[in-house]
């Protein structure tokens, strides 16, 4: 409300200074003016004067206020998609170890949907919504690496699990490595898809 | 048509594990010996709506959900259309686990078919 008083006090100011100038010009020698006044004409002009102020500050006030929100809510949104790259590169760092808990595996391949999903819903929320469907294409890789890392069957020399922790194979190691980057890459577009919208 | 329903979170493990028991704590073939395959034949016997609720745990690998419905038919020839046709998967947190479901459970349906 204190943000109110300014613009309205200034505002209050220029019509006093108006309706100043406009006796003084009206009783101005020199110029002749018409003595009959169209009142209703003068309440519409001075309704237009006012309407074009109040839009002005709509424009400038309103309009500006919601693209600060906007912008806030792109960078919490933002700082939200870093939590996703620190999963991918957790799993990344145990697999090129050659060793992973596979329901560390799985809890962090939901971990990553979990979030994209909450990101996309916090986006559809504050209307900015995406063109494309970031939600189904993370996921669509997602799948196809808890495939690499937890499809598990009986004599595969690529991955096999004893206690809970899965071995994997340096041929799988680079398939895996790979599909963490194409995660990466997707959940990368999203980022740049939010900065944009 | 009553409905009975499984939640693996709690009636089974939140951090559910591989395929086999061999391969490690809480696996697919432990939930299926000791909980699963009961839970479905005795729903089946009486008629009744199965709802598995997976929402709750930390994630599901691959093996383990094919474990767990692929196994049924494959392992406990349950009768597919008797489990389509009463199954409910509820999965709010990745739903994209009910078309995964789907398919292992048609794979097996397929796999025994062919084997028959």
């Amino acid at each position: 409300m204190k943000r109110l008083w300014l613009p309205l006090s200034v505002a209050f100011l220029i019509l006093i200074l108006g309706i100043f100038i406009g006796v003084w010009v009206k009783n101005w020698p020199l110029i002749v003016l018409k003595k009959e006044v169209d009142v209703f004409a003068g309440i519409a002009a001075i309704f237009t004067v006012m309407v074009t102020l109040l839009v002005a500050y709509w424009v400038t006030n309103v309009l500006e206020k919601r693209n600060d929100e906007n912008r806030s809510e792109k960078e919490i949104i933002a700082n939200h998609v870093g939590l996703l790259y620190l999963i991918l590169e957790e799993t990344r760092a145990k697999v090129k170890d050659g060793h992973i808990n596979y329901s560390l595996a799985a809890s962090n391949i939901k971990r990553v949907y979990v979030n994209t999903a909450t990101i996309i819903t916090s986006l559809v929320k504050s209307s900015l919504e995406l063109e494309e469907n970031h939600e189904t294409l993370i996921q669509s890789e997602l799948s196809n690496l808890k495939n690499l890392l937890t499809d598990t069957v009986p004599n595969d020399p690529d991955l096999s699990v004893a206690n809970g922790i899965i071995t994997v194979s340096a041929n799988r190691q680079i398939l895996v490595d790979a599909q963490l980057d194409k995660i990466r890459n997707e959940i990368f577009n999203m980022e740049l898809a939010i900065n944009r919208a | 048509m009553d409905t009975v329903t499984f939640k693996i979170a709690t009636d089974f493990s939140p951090t559910p594990g591989p395929r086999y028991k061999h391969e490690g704590a809480n696996s697919g073939e432990l939930l299926r010996t000791s909980k699963f395959y009961q839970f479905f034949d005795s729903a089946i016997k009486s008629n009744k709506q199965i709802v598995v609720d997976l929402d709750g745990t930390a994630g599901y690998g691959t093996s383990f959900l094919e474990e767990i419905f692929g196994g049924l038919i494959r392992e406990h020839h349950l009768d597919y259309n008797q489990i389509i046709k009463r199954l409910t998967i509820k999965s709010d947190e990745e739903p994209y686990l009910k078309d995964d479901i789907s398919h292992y459970l048609k794979a097996a349906h397929e796999k025994a078919v062919v084997a028959a």
